[in-house]
């Protein structure tokens, strides 16, 4: 629990972080938060290198990919599901 | 004294780093207890190699001792190929590497509101400018780094053995396999020795400060098998702080943030002060230019370099870490090259050393081939060493020969 704890309030202070990339929602801890129990949620870490390799945080059931693939897993999950890019 | 905590503070550089911790968290994953024994083993050949390289009897005068043996032995464009690869990748490819954990380190313990690339770019901006002047405010810092390091791990393993939960893990331990690679890894903790310029007292303080290092080791790798199940320490990059956090809770944590940020800062600027040396001591030599013998436009090229790596991204590329690896067999190369050189002189001079120098070099070079060979990257390592040994020839072979009036003066 303390781990998931410390995932949200780091995924809450990152996602603070200014999204250049217009159309794309961001979503704070708390909804992320309300969001971890749903199976239609599916989280992709796409931080790489000692981004990821340095981080004390790693959300449990997230799946590893790199920003490249993000196409090609999004075509492999019906549009139904929620998929939540955590990057930083 | 003083000079003798220095020489600790240069020695123990590479050891207290990030990076070492986590290279150990990985053998202890795979050798459980038995990691000690290829602690034994790497400390007493780290020894054998640094009686072979420090030896009084070769004669130095202290300026750029490991160029002046690796050129007698094997003359002058190979020299300066071997010092050049043993150096300059670690330094740009290891210290990027370090500085960025660093960073993340600081943000996630200490100030999540403040950017990890800011604060890694504080840290480097901090070490060059201990570099830029007299080699003596960098020195003091080198000490001040390895010191706050070596206290904190001291404190977490104190705090580990008091703790109930390292006795009920220890005992369930299952049996662990001792591998070739695991030997390999753990000598490369040891590393740093070659960093110490030789001078009157020999090979003896290295020996010390070298034991301090294997015992610190051995406590740090004892508590993290009993803290962490063996899938996670080889598994996770970030083993320390999952085992600091079991032993302390969030004080744990906290000081495990400081030994990452003090041992970064030990590893960044042990290798600032070498590169520098070693560029110093090349240009009084004529095998750089003449501007390069002042020092500071070493700090401040690298420091250049280091930085925009940084920027640009470049540590979030996954083959970073293959980097530094490439990196620390390349100063494994280095290093067997310089043992055994250090035999081979010594036998010329009628003292023996011929035999030990091979050994003791031989197999250092085997550990780089083994190492190199079960990396999954292996390829990638093979032309990594290519391409940085062409590249430096290439550059000594045209110095040579553009500057041969001033060699043959």
């Amino acid at each position: 629990m303390k781990n998931l704890v410390a995932v949200l309030i780091f995924v809450l202070l990152t996602s603070s972080t200014t999204v250049l990339a217009s159309g794309v929602k961001t979503i704070n801890k708390d909804e992320l938060k309300a969001m971890l129990e749903s199976p239609e949620l599916v989280v992709l870490d796409v931080r790489t290198g000692r981004d990821w390799s340095s981080s004390e945080f790693k959300i449990k059931g997230a799946i590893r990919m790199t920003g490249k693939d993000v196409d090609v897993v999004a075509s492999q999950h019906s549009k139904d599901k929620t998929l939540v890019l955590y990057c930083a | 004294m003083k000079s003798h905590l220095i020489i600790t503070g240069l020695i123990l550089a590479w050891l207290v780093t990030p990076e070492s911790l986590v290279l150990l968290g990985k053998a202890s994953g795979v050798s459980g207890m038995l990691v000690i024994i290829p602690l034994l083993f790497g400390v007493i050949l780290a020894c054998f190699s640094a009686a072979l390289i420090h030896d009084k009897r070769l004669g130095r005068d202290g300026k750029c001792d490991e160029f002046k043996l690796l050129s007698a032995a094997y003359g002058r464009a190979f020299a300066t190929t071997i010092v050049m690869s043993g150096r300059v990748p670690m330094l740009l490819f290891a210290s990027t590497g370090m500085l960025v954990s660093a960073g993340f380190a600081f943000n996630e313990i200490f100030a999540y509101w403040f950017p990890n690339f800011l604060f890694a770019s504080f840290l480097l901006l901090m070490i060059s400018v201990l570099n830029i002047f007299d080699e003596k405010y960098a020195l003091h810092g080198q000490l001040f780094f390895v010191g706050l390091s070596f206290i904190g791990i001291v404190i977490l393993i104190i705090m580990g053995i008091g703790s109930r939960a390292q006795a009920d893990t220890l005992t369930l331990l299952p049996s662990h396999d001792l591998t070739f690679s695991s030997f390999g890894i753990v000598f490369l903790l040891f590393l740093g020795f070659d960093f110490y310029r030789t001078n009157e007292k020999g090979v003896a303080p290295v020996i010390v400060t070298l034991t301090a290092g294997f015992l610190l080791l051995a406590g740090w790798g004892m508590l993290t098998v009993g803290f962490l199940s063996p899938e996670n320490l080889a598994e996770s990059s970030v083993s320390y702080l999952l085992v600091a956090r079991e032993v302390g809770g969030d004080i744990g944590r906290h000081i495990m943030g400081g030994i990452v940020i003090c041992g970064a800062l030990s590893g960044v600027n042990g290798l600032f002060i070498v590169i520098r040396r070693t560029f110093v001591g090349m240009a009084e030599e004529g095998m750089l230019p003449k501007v390069i013998s002042l020092g500071w436009p070493v700090t401040i090229f690298f420091a250049i370099f280091i930085e925009a790596m940084m920027m640009t991204g470049f540590a979030g590329e996954e083959i970073l870490e293959t980097q530094i690896r490439a990196s620390l067999l390349l100063w494994l190369l280095y290093l067997g090259l310089r043992s055994y050189a250090a035999g081979l002189l010594l036998s010329r001079m009628g003292v023996g050393g011929k035999v030990l120098g091979s050994i003791v070099g031989g197999g250092i070079l085997m550990i780089m081939v083994c190492l190199t060979v079960v990396n999954a990257d292996a390829g990638y390592l093979v032309r990594f060493y290519v391409v940085s040994i062409i590249v430096f020839f290439i550059f000594s072979f045209i110095w040579i020969n553009t500057n041969r009036r001033a060699f043959l003066r």
